[in-house]
């Protein structure tokens, strides 16, 4: 099953992994209004890159990865998985696609059943699709801790409270991973870990992605995290993309006013960058549920023009696949 | 930077233990911390979850689980008074008027069914015995001073109405209330955004030069203390291990501890996909300490001593920089 996949990779024109075209979620709140979530979003993910995904809380990065592992039905918008539209898939075929798309997420201890061993939490996904008897599974959960560095010796049977934070995030990777995926997408893994820990798990996820061949969807909202782990970044804003670039260049020159602006609220762990005096933050994020007209950060803008608040600005390419959304690019 | 002799102490932490019980036995969460404080001035306080850097701001506050013992001999000298032996009675005079605190979720801290107005206006005519109509003033003039657009409508929203961001101004403006002389930060911008992180603790640092308020900073980020403190000092199970003038500690540290977490941050000069140093193992149990130096089961440079006796936090080279630790690391600037 998985050969034929890989097949089907290879004959895959551009090499995109994952394509995301256009893709609109839309939330009801009360009976007859609606919020965007996320608005218009096309992103592609090439095969063995790593894509960080970084914007504010309530920019939509976590609705995004919810559409693709079909946790959230997207309102308009085709999600393409090696080729496939993921909304035309019957259900035969979702069964085979699924166990290649696997997701981690930020609360690792929560998302853990507390009442389960964790050598039977990280088998069951092959439990639950059929695909091995109890010794081939218990064989292939010792194997996959020991990728994530736990002792299957002794920790094939404690409780997750046992566990700490960054403990239990390995146990999720070691879970997410059992089946083989090819794309795995993380959902801030490792925001709610000390430093020390954190280091460890993107390191971790940095070996696994090697070993594995993965591909990844990163998603934070810590600039200097997704840096380090990305090829490409996709900034965001009230669910738009406001800049695509490779993670260099995103850095060394932002073109987006707002990708610059999170540059610089960036707390560096060097004093001798206090002097540095920036630019007074016009306000907050307004409300996705009435989300300014026209380019959608105007109210915040240090360089807002009349045009930008009439007329949205598209995402357009400028060079070396980096694309910005904005009228006036800096 | 420099201080000097006749400049008044506002706070002197000595020696301040609080042992805390819980389930599994008894937790020395603070342990023999000392430091000063002088006003104006800000302290950070840097270290990872479970290190004791909020249990010694509330020991400091008072505020203390049930059943927790401080003992005697801890002092917490505040303008000449012993916070730790005074009457309950006489404390609630000092902490919301002279030493105040903001913690880091601002949706728990505040009332979620009272106006903000009224919270912020309870606060003042509790200390201040004003009127209700001078304590109405005072709050929109504090809530237009944390940069609360609107700030006559606002006083009489909810929390719930409010962002984030604007909740912590919100607390913010309720801990300034009083103009305290001391404020504590408890990861005051952990649960925020970037940018509107960036903000508030600009907001905090224009606050604190206009009023002349000293202050405490406390978070896990060696990002937000560097350049927004005079001093930070770095916990590690309970104790305090370095400390020193933020410059001097971020440009010569020579606890390997210190030196370890600032190497584990992924930093926006390297590269991307470059490998990060990992410290090896876990912070100590706190109910069953090891003997010796409380990293030495981590530390890189342990040596049999570090294992079986504890370093006491020294000053060295006499400049204001103290150590805890055996074998500190080779000074940068030294030749």
């Amino acid at each position: 099953m998985l050969v034929s996949i890989e097949q089907q990779e290879k004959r895959l024109k551009n090499g995109k992994l994952l394509t995301v075209n256009d893709l609109t979620v839309e939330f009801r709140i009360g009976r007859r209004r609606k919020m965007e979530a996320v608005t218009g979003v096309s992103l592609d993910i090439g095969i063995g890159e790593t894509l960080g995904l970084v914007g504010e809380s309530g920019c939509g990065k976590s609705t995004i990865a919810r559409s693709i592992v079909g946790l959230q039905k997207p309102t308009t918008g085709e999600i393409l998985f090696a080729g496939q539209d993921l909304s035309q898939c019957t259900n035969q075929q979702m069964k085979k696609i699924r166990p290649q798309i696997q997701m981690i997420f930020q609360d690792s201890v929560a998302s853990l059943n507390p009442g389960r061993k964790i050598g039977k939490t990280i088998e069951e996904p092959l439990r639950v699709l059929g695909l091995a008897n109890r010794r081939e599974r218990e064989r292939r959960a010792n194997e996959l801790m020991q990728a994530v560095s736990l002792d299957p010796e002794q920790m094939y049977s404690r409780y997750p409270y046992e566990f700490s934070g960054g403990q239990c995030q390995r146990v999720s990777l070691a879970r997410a991973l059992i089946l083989n995926p090819r794309l795995l997408i993380c959902d801030e893994p490792v925001s709610a870990l000390d430093v020390s820990v954190q280091a460890q798990i993107l390191n971790l996820l940095e070996t696994i992605k090697q070993q594995f061949h993965l591909t990844m969807l990163f998603i934070s909202h810590d600039l200097a995290v997704v840096k380090n782990i990305s090829d490409r970044v996709a900034v965001m804003y009230l669910g738009n993309i406001c800049e695509i670039a490779s993670a260099e260049d995103l850095y060394r020159s932002p073109r987006h006013p707002y990708s610059a602006l999170l540059l610089e609220s960036i707390p560096e762990p060097d004093p001798e960058r206090k002097q540095q005096k920036r630019d007074a933050i016009n306000g907050e994020m307004p409300s996705p549920v009435e989300p300014p007209p026209g380019c959608r950060f105007h109210t915040r803008c240090p360089n807002v023009q009349n045009v930008c608040r009439e007329f949205e600005p598209k995402l357009v390419g400028f060079d070396n696949e980096g694309k910005v959304a904005c009228h006036f690019p800096l | 930077m420099t201080i000097g002799k006749n400049t008044q102490l506002l706070l002197e932490v000595k020696d301040l233990r609080a042992v805390l019980p819980t389930r599994r036995g008894m937790v020395k969460a603070v342990d023999n911390v000392s430091f000063r404080l002088h006003p104006g001035k800000t302290l950070g306080i840097v270290g990872e979850s479970g290190c004791g850097k909020s249990m010694l701001a509330r020991t400091i506050m008072g505020l203390l689980p049930a059943r927790s013992i401080v003992p005697s001999e801890s002092t917490v000298n505040f303008k000449g008074q012993n916070l730790v032996s005074m009457k309950k009675a006489r404390l609630r005079q000092i902490i919301g008027r002279e030493i105040a605190m903001i913690f880091q979720d601002p949706m728990t801290s505040l009332n979620p069914v009272m106006k903000i107005g009224k919270q912020i206006s309870e606060v003042i005519r509790y200390h201040l015995k004003v009127s209700r109509r001078t304590a109405h003033k005072r709050t929109v003039a504090l809530l237009d001073l944390v940069g609360i657009p609107m700030a006559k409508q606002r006083a009489n929203q909810y929390p719930h109405q409010l962002s984030g961001g604007l909740r912590q101004r919100v607390a913010i403006a309720i801990a300034l209330a009083c103009e305290p002389k001391l404020l504590i930060a408890d990861e005051p911008t952990t649960a925020l955004d970037v940018t509107v992180q960036a903000a508030i603790l600009d907001l905090l640092a224009s606050l604190q030069e206009e009023q002349q308020m000293a202050m405490i900073l406390i978070t896990h980020d060696l990002g937000v203390v560097a350049g927004r403190t005079d001093e930070t000092a770095v916990m590690y199970a309970g104790k305090i291990v370095e400390h020193a003038a933020t410059n001097e500690l971020f440009n010569d540290m020579r606890m390997p501890y210190t030196h370890a977490l600032m190497a584990a941050i992924p930093r926006l000069a390297n590269p991307p996909h470059t490998r990060l140093k990992t410290i090896n193992g876990q912070p100590p149990n706190m109910v069953e300490l090891p003997p010796g130096c409380r990293f030495a089961s981590r530390c890189w440079k342990a040596q049999p001593l570090c294992l079986e006796n504890e370093p006491a936090l020294k000053r060295i080279n006499g400049r204001r920089h103290r150590l805890a630790c055996w074998y500190p690391l080779n000074s940068r600037k030294s030749a």
